[in-house]
């Protein structure tokens, strides 16, 4: 076998590109009030304090609350536009493509003022958990549509009508034949809706409400006001989560995807 | 991904027995009914939003239909000089990016030497909110200096934090992938057989780039460049972590216009001058997007 050429430049552009979170985890170990990179100790201290910390915990709690609602949501309404988005002609599919990819358009700061313009001056709600919701929702979609659109495009379709053809009904021969075979592409779209209502700025930014405030905007706001390391032991903790997701992402052959995920 | 539906629809469609057109009728209206959800919700999260923001734009001080926002807008050069920063920190952004990503790109598809790592380090960050991204390169850019300047390399530090400097770093940073994955895209495709002859025929490696590589990296380049900008210049947490009120761009000043100042008509006008500035740029992408091909290919 022939050995594999490496690339120097590579190589430091790669340690380059995730030593920021290297440095995010390491300093939440640090045992003074201080983030100093590299720690002038080892402690859990940071660990503990953002554990007990009430504000993180409560927009920890309400960004996973926010992201659950969200992914179901998001495949409620994504597998059949998804279905549309690869069986539909004509009008119908152009009608499917713009309401899919349109939102992936228009810069999300917008997107974000106008739904706050419509919640709160055209149904009195302003920000909060169902604003939120919706928010991450339309975001979310295209991603999560494309994924599960290449997905459906992979299954053989002579499948499903050799299916109704032999007697079963067009519903039955779609929830026995293919959707099963779309199954890794389902868990993929569920994963990255997750991730990118979880991480999402913009939106959250404007919708955010007192009690009702996302992890990262969280974070930023704290940030903001304090310099101490509680910030980092959150972020630790969300990279050892982003590991997992990784991880869940190139099991369901969803990798080639995660680049639609970011945040910018 | 999108392509792969090209390829599949005329294979339902000749599938399809219906011919009749009682059955052609049925699976209209299916096609239809799989749609609406999508159609309802796209249209009241995304087109009514949308001109919901064009709409206050146009609000006057005493209500009706004006153009005093943008007359504000125009009139001042210090709002102006905002628009200049945002899009000429996207430009040196995209600029700085594409000239780092092309080799990276180039070389992930040509030296796969520990690829997996080099995606792991690619689509990792991605998975991880920017606030905790730009928190740690706050953390490791001070440390730099702190390094610098205990070695005696530096006498004061550098300018990397909280400054213009800052905000690029941040912004090659974040936008660093999705530029490589569109180079990638490209270069991954380039017949090896092609690099093969222009050797054999003696060009070196310098000619190779620049007469081989280069062109036919030119779609991804484009993509990962508008992809690039666009992201820059729509940035919030970018600029307003790493500049840390040297430099405002259009997105602060949405937001500082909405939640500091109240004033969500001038906000909404400011939305309005970004999107109509970079919308060139909006039309080509959709263009892309809409026309059923990968943006990415």
């Amino acid at each position: 076998m022939r050995a594999k050429r490496i690339s120097i430049y590579n190589m430091v552009v790669s340690v380059v590109l995730i030593a920021p979170l290297i440095v995010a985890v390491v300093v939440a170990f640090n045992p003074g009030e201080y983030m100093l990179f590299p720690p002038d100790g080892f402690s859990f201290v940071w660990f503990a304090a953002v554990l007990g910390n009430e504000a993180f915990m409560s927009s920890l709690l309400f960004s996973v609350q926010v992201a659950l609602i969200v992914m179901v949501l998001g495949l409620a309404i994504g597998v059949p536009a998804a279905v549309a988005l690869v069986r539909n002609r004509g009008t119908a599919l152009t009608m499917t493509r713009f309401a899919v990819l349109g939102p992936l358009v228009v810069p999300e700061i917008l997107l974000a003022l106008g739904m706050l313009i419509l919640f709160t001056s055209g149904l009195g709600i302003g920000g909060g958990l169902l604003p939120m919701v919706l928010g991450h929702t339309i975001i979310a979609l295209p991603l999560s549509v494309q994924v599960l659109a290449a997905g459906l495009a992979q299954i053989d379709a002579a499948l499903e009508s050799a299916a109704w053809t032999l007697g079963a009904s067009r519903t039955r021969a779609f929830l026995t034949v293919t959707l099963p075979q779309a199954l890794p592409a389902i868990l993929g779209s569920a994963v990255f809706t997750f991730i990118v209502s979880f991480d999402n700025i913009n939106i959250s930014l404007f919708l955010a409400k007192p009690g009702e405030v996302t992890l990262p905007i969280q974070m930023y706001e704290y940030l903001g006001f304090r310099a101490d390391p509680t910030v980092a032991a959150m972020s630790a903790m969300l990279v050892g989560l982003g590991l997992i997701a990784f991880i869940i992402a190139s099991r369901l052959g969803a990798v080639k995807h995660i680049d639609r995920v970011g945040g910018m | 991904m999108a392509e792969d539906i090209h390829l599949v629809t005329p294979v339902i469609d000749e599938m399809r027995p219906g011919r009749q057109r009682r059955s052609r009728n049925r699976s209209a209206v299916r096609g239809w009914a799989l749609a609406a959800p999508v159609l309802i919700i796209s249209l009241a999260l995304f087109v009514v939003p949308t001109f919901e923001v064009l709409r206050y734009s146009f609000l006057g001080e005493n209500g009706g239909v004006s153009l005093e926002r943008f007359g504000k807008f125009f009139g001042d050069a210090f709002y102006l000089k905002i628009l200049a920063n945002t899009l000429g920190l996207a430009l040196v952004t995209t600029v700085i990016t594409a000239v780092l990503a092309l080799p990276f790109a180039y070389a992930l598809a040509t030296k796969p030497g520990l690829q997996k790592f080099q995606l792991f380090a690619l689509l990792s960050p991605l998975l991880i909110n920017g606030v905790v991204r730009i928190f740690g390169l706050q953390v490791l850019l001070a440390a730099i200096n702190k390094g610098l300047l205990a070695l005696g390399v530096i006498q004061s530090p550098l300018p990397l934090l909280y400054s213009v400097y800052g905000i690029v770093i941040g912004l090659v940073l974040v936008m660093f992938p999705f530029m490589a994955i569109a180079i990638f895209a490209s270069v991954s495709k380039i017949d090896d057989s092609l690099l093969e002859a222009a050797r054999t025929l003696g060009a070196n490696k310098f000619r190779v780039f620049i007469d081989i590589v280069l062109p036919l990296a030119r779609p991804g380049l484009m993509v990962g460049s508008i992809l690039t900008f666009t992201g820059a210049s729509g940035s919030y947490f970018v600029p307003a972590m790493m500049g840390g009120n040297t430099t405002i761009t259009m997105p602060v000043l949405v937001f500082n216009s909405v939640s500091q100042m109240g004033q969500w008509p001038f906000g909404a006008a400011v939305a309005i001058v970004l999107v109509t500035v970079i919308m060139p740029l909006l039309v080509y992408s959709s263009r892309k997007a809409f026309s059923g091909q990968d943006a990415e290919s």
